[in-house]
């Protein structure tokens, strides 16, 4: 024992020079997130890799595909379009419930296991475990679901190619390099706009994740749902039904309107006919924002002062 | 020389309750102090106000900071352990090394890694795999590799088993501790780790009981062994506790003279255990 002691004294001797940036440690934060809550990666990588398969599977069943073949070329690159949208909003659809259980979760499980202790005793301010966590939810995973899209939708279209080529599916769709990008870019700007759009909803869901005593994911759905029933049975109005709604769909809404009139009914040319303008010039959008701010500053606050362990 | 710590008037309520009375004391660098209490005396809370983790009302300077205001900066000087059980159990053991080489920068990953080799614990072992003497390894080993001038320990050895409890406080006191570091302890095992404390704290109802270095416990505090029959002499002197061991009884004295007292019986520095049974029973009795 002691000569270990000796080799433990002599071998490495302790630097009190070590600094350490607030973006390093920010990766370091958003990094251990995707450690604890795996499924943040692994989910979307499934429904990614699902995906780039399926069109293994698909059309098997030898259909009479006379009209198929008939499709013209503006069509087939709609079709390209459709297929890069479906395949980006599955893959969204799937990561936005494994983020939303993640908000709900991430500040309460830490007190839950008093793991929150450990996370205390190391140089890290509040504010920036409150930020890494919503970075993470904002933006590394609707990024990242960006790129998956990307790579498993391209190798399905190769996939389907290959079997074109030994004629085993309908020639339905064909590759324009312009309108796939132009395609990626909206998804792109969707994802964006999505995330601005439901910041203050994450920043709330971490609130309750830091506050609640017990059940914050229950409270997240429950609570709104009495608060309407409450409105209704007392004042008979849904102001707050309407206030969900609109936070839920509105900026789609916005969105795809312009002068009045639903841009879908068109042929989708897609980039030049969502109201781009609209939307992300939109004050509630911008409000939002904001409103996400003050609630992840109340979030620090309340993990800063949260005392039940 | 600057204390570490420095608590004047601490108070904290929780409702009616008071946990913290208007505790002050200070904590000079390079001591062992063990602040000992009965279950609910405060220890906790005070612990807790001097790592910034709750507010309180008074005043109190770690490192010359106010944990109220500083907890950021002062973390990167503090470092406590609160029990064997927070560490997070998802956490791989080189993910641990990983996430505090990444945040702490006087972190030593070697250090950490020197330590562990000499240990059972594999690397890719995830925290609840490991034995709860493994996982109080493992946060000693986190710990060992932090140079901190100030460590806290709240009950770090409760639930584990003579061995580890034993092999804790020698790798703390060879490996780590020196004149520059300070060690805040609170433990019930008082008895095991008395040897280890240069100073103590009783705190009692949310009060300090007794601040002292335990070289001026001697000077202070004597305690006699008498037989039966010289007892009542020795009780004229106003022992503040006594209490009956095989037909002889011992008495605590604070503030005699060893002269005084030695003719009587048997005389003797306390121990901080029995010490501490003395002042809180005799404090109950009185």
């Amino acid at each position: 024992m002691n000569t270990e002691t000796a080799d433990l004294r002599t071998a490495a001797p302790m630097s009190r020079t070590g600094r350490i940036g607030t973006r390093d440690t920010l990766i370091t934060l958003m990094r251990r997130e995707f450690w604890e809550h795996a499924a943040l990666w692994r989910v979307p990588l499934i429904v990614a890799a699902l995906l780039a398969i399926s069109t293994v599977f698909s059309w098997r069943i030898e259909v009479d595909d006379k009209h198929l073949h008939m499709l013209d070329a503006a069509t087939r690159i709609v079709v390209l379009n459709m297929s890069q949208t479906v395949f980006a909003l599955l893959i969204y659809i799937v990561a936005s419930c494994v983020v939303t259980f993640f908000l709900l979760d991430c500040l309460y499980a830490e007190r839950k296991d008093r793991s929150i202790l450990f996370w205390k005793s190391l140089p890290v301010s509040d504010e920036l475990t409150v930020l890494s966590k919503f970075l993470v939810a904002m933006v590394v995973v609707p990024l990242g679901v960006f790129l998956l899209a990307i790579a498993s939708h391209l190798i399905a279209l190769s996939i389907w190619e290959l079997r074109l080529a030994s004629g085993g599916v309908p020639d339905v769709v064909s590759w324009d390099t312009i309108a796939w990008v132009r395609g990626e870019l909206v998804i792109l700007l969707c994802i964006i706009l999505s995330s601005l759009w439901y910041a203050p909803a994450a920043a709330a869901a971490m609130l309750l994740s830091a506050w609640l005593k017990r059940g914050p994911i229950l409270w997240a759905f429950l609570g709104p749902l009495l608060l309407v029933l409450l409105e209704g049975i007392v004042f008979h109005t849904f102001y707050f039904w309407h206030f969900i709604q609109y936070r839920t769909s509105g900026i789609w809404h916005i969105l795809t309107t312009r002068g009045g009139h639903s841009v879908m009914s068109d042929k989708m040319r897609m980039l030049s006919d969502f109201n781009w303008a609209a939307a992300f010039s939109s004050p509630d959008l911008w409000l939002g924002v904001v409103a996400a701010a003050g609630l992840l500053y109340a979030t620090a606050r309340v993990r800063r002062y949260r005392d039940d362990t | 020389m600057t204390a570490v710590i420095e608590a004047r008037g601490l108070a904290k309520s929780f409702g009616a309750t008071q946990a913290l009375a208007g505790v002050s004391f200070h904590i000079d660098a390079g001591r062992i102090v063990g602040l000992i209490g009965p279950n609910g005396a405060g220890k906790t809370t005070a612990l807790k106000a001097i790592l910034g983790l709750t507010s309180f009302n008074g005043e109190l300077k770690v490192l010359g900071l106010d944990p109220r205001t500083h907890r950021d900066e002062l973390m990167r000087d503090v470092c406590f352990m609160a029990d064997v059980a927070v560490l997070p159990r998802w956490m791989r053991v080189s993910q641990a090394l990983e996430y505090c080489s990444g945040v702490h920068p006087r972190f030593d990953r070697e250090r950490a890694q020197i330590f562990l080799r000499k240990t059972d614990i594999q690397m890719k072992s995830r925290v609840r795999e490991l034995s709860k003497g493994m996982v109080t390894q493992l946060h000693l080993a986190l710990i060992l590799a932090i140079d901190a001038k100030l460590l806290v320990l709240d009950e770090p050895t409760l639930g584990l088993d003579l061995l580890y409890r034993r092999q804790f406080y020698d790798t703390l006191l060879n490996d780590y501790f020196d004149k520059e570091r300070t060690i805040l302890l609170t433990t019930h095992q008082v008895e095991e780790v008395e040897n280890l404390f240069t100073d103590v704290i009783f705190i009692s109802r949310g009060q300090v009981a007794l601040a002292t270095s335990v070289e001026e416990l001697g000077s202070q505090y004597l305690q006699l062994n008498v037989s039966a029959d010289a007892a009542a002499r020795a009780r004229a002197l106003k022992p503040f506790y006594e209490r009956e061991v095989f037909g002889r009884v011992a008495m605590f004295f604070a503030g005699r003279s060893a002269a005084e007292l030695a003719p009587l019986g048997e005389l003797r520095t306390p121990s901080i255990a029995d010490l501490f049974v003395a002042k809180m029973q005799g404090s109950m009795n009185s």
